[in-house]
């Protein structure tokens, strides 16, 4: 078991394809499954359920086809969580419920506030001008400031709800920006 | 197993640890700088922590090492898994049903009130026999839950328990398949042995049913979609023989308590068996009630078949049905190709695909015009 411990995800995942060994697969799993229930809390908003869905997903990567590639273990298997989380939840809703988006693996783009370094590039600085007041300090105190967002929070005597999605539309909406300036 | 060397990952679980450390604000404010950045730039965590920021940290951990624990054990985790769990309450249900019934048959009429009290003293023995109560309730547990996410099995499994008797000259379904997930194992024990034969028979229908219908349920659910996966039915219904062996292989290793790795490995290929095997019974009906306007000229058996054989896997590991509508033009081309039930972009796209390289197709005799006809693709993954 330890042993097992000191290879990587992908190692794991090829080691699980050849042998089809349902412990190997479970310390891989292991090692996401506080963010795979995270994810289903987030979804399924129940926590019996979440638990079923975790416990599903597991399943489901079990009886994955092996000529399944799988690139990166990580991305791959938020893919695959969200997705059926998302569809269980579409079936629960039943069949007019089509606004469930379903979602791919995506390239990963970094953004650009989250690089190793963040150097404020003229076109960066002239698109975090034109972002709302509150987001544009959040996002200021959070990636230039380091402040967590308890300390935001606090600062700004706002929820740190509102501070997390005053980043998160800030991050999108310089990302339009800086995008429509290419 | 093959162990490919130095590919060493440090992060291990580390960042469960870390996780929990931060939800139960046990970081230094520059820690909980570094994790919640490293959120910002990582979905998976960033959506996690959404999900978890509200929970008890306790109560997580305990949530946690709980599923580790159903994880961790192989005998538990392959043999009482979801869809096993459904398939031996099941069996234990057609027991049940067959045994009363073949025992009712070689009973006078009059003694009914007197067959049900044997039902009620096999079920009060099963906390005598039961080996392992504890494990019992957890299979129990999850029976339950598994119960809340797939309701439709529960009237699959009836559904089956009243079709039974037919077998037996006296029907007596409805009293009987009240009980089934409530009694372990062991009660089988007792009705099993004067009745393998008929048993046997009915185990297996019961099996392909049940595999058919969780894997329903698994793959997602939206199924509720008629037309559904004939080439499925065609392709797979040739399997049907090998199963009834390797049914019972699971079942026996109940009783008669055999290794934890034969009933694993049973019970995998049993269900993988069953799997290839199951798709004829439920879903045929419900292919039969949509009407089309439009057929594949080459005929829709080898349509499927051809949807089946040319299918491209989709990145992301969905199954399920993509709807389709669209025209034809005189040539008998399918055009203004539109996605009407949606799976995910690669499926809908590869639906497409396999509709405009799949040959021509013509209306039906009775159909004028060039009006909007439909078809289901069934995406595989």
């Amino acid at each position: 078991m330890e042993l097992l411990d000191r290879f990587s995800d992908e190692a794991l995942w090829q080691g699980f394809v050849t042998e089809k060994d349902r412990q190997v697969l479970a310390v891989l799993y292991d090692r996401y499954l506080a963010l795979v229930y995270g994810v289903c809390l987030k979804y399924m908003g129940d926590k019996e359920e979440a638990k079923d869905a975790a416990m599903e997903v597991f399943e489901k990567l079990y009886e994955s086809s092996p000529s399944q590639k799988v690139e990166k273990f990580r991305s791959w298997l938020f893919v695959v969580t969200k997705n059926h989380c998302l569809m269980k939840l579409r079936s629960k809703k039943g069949v007019q419920e089509k606004n469930v988006q379903l979602f791919m693996e995506s390239t990963e783009v970094v953004h650009p506030l989250d690089e190793e370094e963040t150097d404020l590039t003229p076109q960066l600085q002239q698109c975090l001008e034109q972002l709302k007041t509150e987001q544009k300090g959040c996002v200021e105190m959070f990636y230039f400031n380091k402040k967590t967002y308890e300390e935001i929070a606090l600062k700004k005597s706002i929820d740190v709800k509102q501070v997390k999605s005053h980043i998160q539309n800030g991050k999108r909406n310089l990302k339009l920006c800086i995008e429509s300036k290419r | 197993m093959s162990k490919p060397k130095n590919d060493i990952d440090p992060s291990k679980s580390q960042e469960e640890k870390d996780l929990l450390r931060y939800l139960n604000e046990e970081m230094s404010s520059k820690e909980k700088y570094t994790f919640e950045r490293k959120a910002e730039n990582d979905p998976f965590l960033y959506e996690a922590m959404e999900g978890l920021q509200d929970m008890d940290v306790k109560l997580l951990a305990k949530d946690l090492a709980d599923m580790k624990k159903k994880l961790a054990r192989p005998e538990n985790t392959s043999f009482y898994s979801f869809s096993n769990v459904w398939k031996i309450a099941a069996v234990i249900t057609l027991m049940l049903v067959a045994g009363f019934s073949a025992w009712r048959l070689t009973m006078s009429p009059g003694l009914e009130e007197n067959a049900s009290t044997e039902t009620l003293a096999a079920d009060s023995s099963v906390a005598i026999n039961d080996p392992a109560p504890i494990e019992m309730d957890e299979t129990e547990e999850q029976a339950d839950s598994a119960k809340s996410t797939t309701d439709n099995t529960s009237s699959q499994q009836n559904l089956v328990a009243e079709s039974q008797p037919v077998e037996s000259p006296k029907p007596v379904a409805g009293e009987e398949n009240a009980s089934p997930q409530v009694t372990g194992p062991p009660v089988a024990v007792a009705d099993e042995a004067e009745l393998s034969d008929e048993i046997a028979v009915a185990e297996e229908t019961l099996d392909l049913t049940l595999a058919d219908d969780i894997e329903v349920a698994q793959g997602e659910e939206s199924n509720q979609g008629a037309g559904l996966a004939l080439q499925e039915t065609e392709r797979k219904g040739i399997a049907t023989e090998p199963v009834p062996q390797e049914v019972t292989a699971p079942q026996l290793s109940e009783l008669n308590a055999i290794t934890a790795a034969d009933a694993s490995s049973g019970a995998a290929k049993a269900k993988k068996e069953a799997d290839q095997a199951s798709q004829p019974v439920a879903r045929s009906a419900r292919i039969a009630t949509t009407t089309q306007l439009a057929s594949p000229v080459a005929g829709l058996e080898s349509f499927r078949k051809y949807v089946t054989d040319n299918q491209q896997k989709t990145a992301d590991m969905l199954s399920g049905e993509v709807g389709l509508s669209f025209t034809l033009n005189a040539q008998g081309t399918p055009q203004n190709i539109k996605v009407t039930k949606p799976l995910c972009q690669a499926c809908d796209q590869e639906a497409i695909r396999l509709l405009q390289n799949g040959g021509a197709w013509k209306y039906n005799d009775d159909v004028t015009g060039s009006p909007l006809t439909s078809t289901t693709i069934q995406i595989s993954n």
